[in-house]
């Protein structure tokens, strides 16, 4: 099921912050790698070119193609390393520090928890719903059941106020349920200070008297003074104060100062300004948890491809990612399950092909996304109790079981059967998750549901033994040659080639089958055989939408305060992370990124970005071109063409040449980008480039999804913690609101024409 | 093929133009010579729905008995149905459709779908789109290749004769024709909005114009001359048809841009989009649910867009697909996997509807292909094949669907 777009029915809360990443996407066709590739290469600019790459050639091919794009200074880098030595550590992650990135990852505390404390602080969206309406809930005789509120104040407010919002936002149907559920609340908030400002009345006299344009219009809004006393306290009394508030009041908070919503603005910063990341977490969660968890998690992984210093592994974790691929809008669930799930597959993306295959399996997030959670054996326990009391969803789901061999394992090709999907699939009944529904849900083997006998799988027979037949099976397709063709073909399109010579792929398969799978060693056989090096893939790979857009703040040595822009614009270049809803995630080929559509965003984006109208992301373009002086980086030598602006511009544009593409421009290129009219393009472009594609949303009421401004889950500006106090801290803030205009508009707008280039495009 | 595909008119009488906006009585004036479907307006529109919709539960065959042993939580009941026929009757999330069966613009062609067995969405829709099924080395699809087959001088072409609603240009519309996939048309611009002298897009277009790497020169070029010809209709100030309102989501906004674009006399001939989220292996609901919102905004959108379409709909010809059924009996979660027979719709002016079309295989258990799916008795290519032949006039179906020996006597008799 390639290339299903839209996601349009995304349910509550998901939809508050990750609707815009997801919403409208088309992922697209063209897998095809057999039937696309042929043109690749002959059409390509490299048609007739044979003469072999120069050794600063080289360097700029491996920098290409096994990290996302070289930085200012990275080639001098591994030309001083030497080239094979440095592959050897790129292979090596552990062995490269990577204090940088994980600072940043500060930021991110909730990712780090594990999914029982997450589940304490974090509920879901359900949860929440059954807590909301109680009464109902006992009605459907779930009462038993229900979730206990945590004690600890935090947690407590963060969850009491998102019971109040799903009362107050749930429309009529809520209204109704509010009435009855109003005694129950009484009892429940007695202890809780008496309800200001008559917020109360006020807020029922809206109800009646306004037509609700959304959900979250139906919050009262808070007055002026109010927030702005608020925000006016040291940031520790400003937390306190907001965790010793009613959840009414709170609630009416975070919409004044928009938080969270998606919006830039002024009171929404500096509500959160100067908390430490937990508490920023904390109220923006307030509202929903998944404010917090799903953007963080587009957000550090798009952070970590930008700033690892362990390239070869993000490149290889992405790869993995998409093979393995989960959707994020699944349901309310899956985002939770990510964080865990980006780092089983990080752990072994350099290591065995079976471990990570395994790991995968054993996920909460492969169990929720291909449905095997709810497969069931007819004749397990568990399918015969169904079956006996008419129970309705207790069978058999191949979906699992057939993408494992069509995607993960053998390929589609590989030589298994319809009969073969079922069978594995009864293999793989009772491999699951603990408990559904509840945050902190683990992989569970559910004996229970497990089909009894033994299986015919692939002509081999799998004797009855609980989770083990599993184990035995995935084995078996870890391990079979059609896996090692399958995945080193994979390979080979994503790192030499989308049509890659035969004796590449079989050399790599060779290897796999002699290392039993080990990645490392197939990633070395590829890097040492000479197709990779081939004059006719040098510089021919279509960059995809995110190789294009890391490698753009790659090169730029761009700071990013939030990445959520960059993520948003992933979702208009038609590639958001975690965004493919088809489990054969996003091809590599170029056919697929290649249209009119994509161009136009493509060159809409680079200028945008180049110029500073991306906010949070900081381009300082006078830095880059100082930075590139000291680093040794060579000036690109041209002949001026004629008539050409001054001497400075031209000097700029040299060093912009080299930096960004780090050989020379086509003529053509070259001067368009110093035209003297250069620096009016940015100003049109930015009207052009929408973040994520226009997008209305229904439902939920959260009006966030389109237009340029809105963005981000913690309104943006975060300040790193080494700048966290004083007067720099104000002053970096008032000129982030005001817009950073570029340090150098000049040299922004020229490098904003090459990260648009022809040139650029490609890998 | 990128080579091939990339805007021809370079030499056309719209290149006179330069960067300022077509006239779009110009853009008419060429148009109105250069094709057989052009000059008659005729346009086919290909809708398709990804992740296998559960055509059994679409249009559902309410007379048999075993359909509702086989679907004991999912099926539809008998009086919930919209009765058509006394044995089939649409979905109740489908009532928009209701009226086009009525007027007789709606017809359905049931257990239709591929030869070929295979019941993996990525070979399924490929072999669909590419109208070759179990032949993977098919370059372009078969709508491209029914645009190909009338021989027309290329200085006429349009950029706009075959557009996609998305972010790339699909598989069904791949080929040696020019095809334009465009995610929204308001913003299907480089900085054009402005009307300042410097234009971006004539920098970038320079750039791209002269590129020696072949694909990007190619799909740059396209990109500009459609730039140009699309931003000449004013694509900002689009208004639906009095009374029309589109579903506000994904699959309503890209109809809705369809009918603007087919409104605004760019040349198109066939137009693309699709619907996703079709693949209900769990929890698919029966008349509430996944399936049946997914069914209310497919129907409604379509509804609107034949509405907004007026007096012109007579010339328009929607066919929808996906690439297979779903399995007869209802699986283990409530919800259904991958099978093989399905159902077509097809609605147009000059369609005669008010029918289902194709032999009824049964759903009795020894009826059932491979003992579990509804078994195909219609080549999804005699539907596809009628339709291209009859309203874009390509009579070579040789062409169009090689080796596929179909000949316009297989036709159903649809259009």
């Amino acid at each position: 099921m390639r290339r299903l777009n839209s996601l349009c029915h995304l349910r509550t809360d998901l939809a508050s912050v990750t609707a815009f990443a997801l919403c409208c996407v088309l992922i697209q066709p063209v897998g095809f790698a057999e039937i696309s590739a042929q043109h690749t290469t002959s059409l390509s600019q490299n048609e007739h070119r044979t003469r072999p790459l120069t050794q600063d050639e080289k360097v700029l091919h491996a920098l290409n193609r096994l990290t996302f794009g070289p930085r200012p200074g990275d080639e001098e880098k591994v030309k001083a390393i030497g080239l094979d030595k440095w592959f050897e550590q790129q292979l090596n992650p552990e062995s490269i520090s990577d204090a940088a990135l994980d600072e940043r990852l500060l930021e991110f505390p909730a990712l780090k928890m594990s999914p029982q404390e997450m589940a304490k602080r974090y509920p879901f969206n359900n949860t929440i719903k059954r807590l909301a309406f109680k009464n109902e809930d006992r009605k459907q005789g779930r009462y038993a059941q229900l979730p206990r509120i945590p004690g600890d104040p935090v947690s407590k407010a963060i969850w009491e106020t998102q019971i109040y919002r799903e009362r107050i936002t749930k429309g009529e149907k809520a209204e109704r349920a509010e009435k009855k559920a109003a005694k129950a609340e009484q009892s429940m908030n007695a202890a809780e200070p008496a309800m200001q400002d008559g917020m109360m009345q006020q807020q029922s006299q809206n109800a009646q008297q306004q037509q609700y344009r959304n959900a979250e219009d139906r919050i009262p809004t808070m007055s002026r003074q109010q927030v702005q006393e608020i925000v006016a306290l040291e940031p520790q009394d400003r937390f306190n104060r907001i965790i010793a508030m009613t959840p009414a009041e709170r609630l009416s908070l975070l919409r004044t100062a928009r938080v969270g919503n998606g919006t830039v603005n002024p009171i929404g910063m500096r509500l959160l300004q100067g908390f430490t990341p937990e508490q920023r977490e904390a109220v923006t969660a307030m509202y929903s948890s998944n404010r917090v968890i799903a953007p963080e998690v587009l957000e550090s992984r798009l952070l970590r491809d930008i700033y690892s210093e362990r390239q070869l592994e993000a490149v290889m974790t992405d790869f993995w990612l998409n093979h393995f691929n989960i959707y994020i809008g699944k349901n309310q669930y899956t985002p939770a399950t990510l964080p865990d799930y980006e780092r089983r597959i990080r752990k072994n993306a350099l290591g065995n092909f079976e471990t990570l295959l395994m790991a995968t399996a054993t996920s909460p997030a492969m169990m929720i996304y291909l449905d095997n959670y709810l497969s069931v054996g007819a004749h397990s326990k568990a399918g015969m109790r169904g079956a006996l009391y008419g129970g309705k969803n207790t069978g058999l789901n191949e979906n699992y079981g057939r993408e494992l061999m069509e995607l993960h394992t053998l390929g589609v090709n590989g030589g298994y059967s319809q009969r073969d999907v079922t069978e594995v699939s009864k293999v793989l009944t009772g491999w699951g998750i603990d408990r559904y529904g509840q945050r902190g849900s683990e992989f569970a083997f559910n004996e229970e549901r497990h089909e009894p006998g033994t299986k015919l799988v692939l002509g081999h027979i799998i004797q009855g033994g609980g989770e083990n037949e599993g184990r035995q099976v995935l084995h078996m397709l870890a391990t079979s040659p059609a896996t090692a063709r399958f995945i080193s073909k994979k390979l080979a399109v994503r790192f030499v080639s989308d049509d890659p010579p035969p004796s590449l792929v079989q050399h790599m398969a060779k290897t796999f089958m002699d290392t039993h799978g080990d990645i490392k060693s197939v990633l070395r056989t590829m890097f040492h055989d000479p197709a990779f090096w081939s004059p006719q893939v040098y510089r021919a790979k279509l960059k995809t939408p995110l190789e294009y857009v890391v490698s753009a703040v790659r090169v730029s040595g761009a700071d990013v305060d939030s990445a959520l822009p960059l993520t948003r614009s992933l979702a208009t270049l038609g590639m958001p992370l975690y965004g493919a809803q088809p489990p054969t995630g996003y091809y590599w080929t170029q056919e697929t990124w290649l249209s009119s559509a994509a161009l136009i965003s493509r060159m809409n984006f680079s200028l945008v970005f180049s110029t500073n109208r991306l906010p949070g992301v900081n381009v300082d373009w006078a830095r880059v071109l100082d930075g590139s002086q000291q680093a040794g980086v060579q000036p690109v030598a041209y002949e001026v063409p004629s008539g050409s602006a001054n001497p400075m511009q031209v000097q700029k544009e040299q060093k912009l040449e080299s930096i960004v593409l780090g050989f020379p421009a086509s003529d053509k290129t070259r001067r368009t980008v110093l035209s003297e009219e250069a620096e009016n393009f940015a100003t049109q472009a930015a009207r052009d480039f929408k973040l994520a594609p226009a997008n209305e949303e229904n439902g939920d009421g959260n009006s966030m999804m389109s237009g340029g401004e809105r963005l981000s889950n913690k309104g943006v500006f975060r300040e790193r913690k080494n700048n966290r106090q004083g007067a720099g801290r104000e002053a970096a803030m008032e000129a982030f609101l005001q817009r950073r205009k570029p340090t150098d508009p000049q040299a922004a707008n020229m490098a904003g024409l090459l990260l648009g280039s022809p040139e650029f495009q490609r890998r | 093929m990128a080579i091939t595909r990339r805007a021809v008119m370079k030499n056309g009488a719209m290149a006179l133009v330069g960067t300022s906006a077509i006239p779009s009585f110009l853009t008419r004036a060429v148009m109105a010579e250069a094709t057989t479907a052009a000059a008659n307006h005729k346009k086919l529109v290909v809708l398709f729905q990804r992740g296998a919709a559960d055509g059994l539960n679409i249009v559902v065959p309410h007379a048999e008995q075993n359909y509702y042993q086989m679907r004991p939580s999912i099926a539809i009941k008998q009086n919930e149905v919209i009765d058509l026929d006394g044995h089939f009757g649409l979905h109740p999330a489908l009532a928009p459709f209701k009226p086009l069966w009525d007027q007789g613009h709606l017809a359905i062609v049931h257990a239709c779908g591929s030869p070929d067995i295979t019941r993996s969405h990525f070979d399924a829709q490929d072999y669909m789109e590419s109208g070759t099924p179990g032949l993977k080395s098919t370059q372009d699809g078969w709508l491209n290749r029914a645009l190909q087959v009338e021989k027309i001088d290329p200085k006429l072409a349009t950029a706009f004769r075959a557009i996609a609603l998305g972010t790339q240009v699909p598989r069904t519309l791949a080929g040696s024709v020019p095809a334009i996939a465009i995610s929204n048309v308001n913003d299907f611009a480089v900085g054009a909005r402005q009307k300042n002298a410097a234009s971006v897009s004539s920098a970038f277009q320079e750039m791209y114009a002269e590129s020696g790497d072949a694909m990007l020169h190619g799909t740059g070029q396209e990109t500009f001359e459609a730039v140009k010809m699309l931003k000449a209709t004013d694509p900002a100030h689009y208004k639906p048809a009095e009374g029309v309102v589109y579903p506000n989501a994904d699959f309503g906004n890209k109809l809705k841009q369809v009918a603007q674009l087919l409104k605004a006399n760019l040349g198109v001939e066939a137009a693309f989009t699709d619907i996703g989220d079709w693949d209900t292996h769990q929890a698919q609901g029966s008349t509430q649910g996944r399936l049946s919102n997914r069914l209310k905004e497919f129907s409604e959108s379509i509804a609107a867009f034949w509405k907004d379409m007026g007096p012109e709909a007579e010339n328009i010809t929607i066919v929808t697909m996906s690439e297979f059924g779903r399995t007869a009996r209802q699986n283990g979660t409530g919800g259904t996997d991958h099978g093989h027979g399905n159902v077509m719709f097809v609605i147009g002016g000059k369609v005669k509807g008010g029918k289902v079309y194709g032999k009824w295989p049964g759903l009795a258990n020894e009826q059932l292909y491979e003992g579990r799916d509804l078994a195909v008795t219609t080549d999804f290519r005699q539907v596809l094949g009628e339709a291209a032949y009859k309203t874009l006039g390509a009579q070579n179906m040789e062409r169009v669907f090689p080796s596929g020996h179909i000949t316009p006597d297989k036709f159903l008799g649809i259009v």
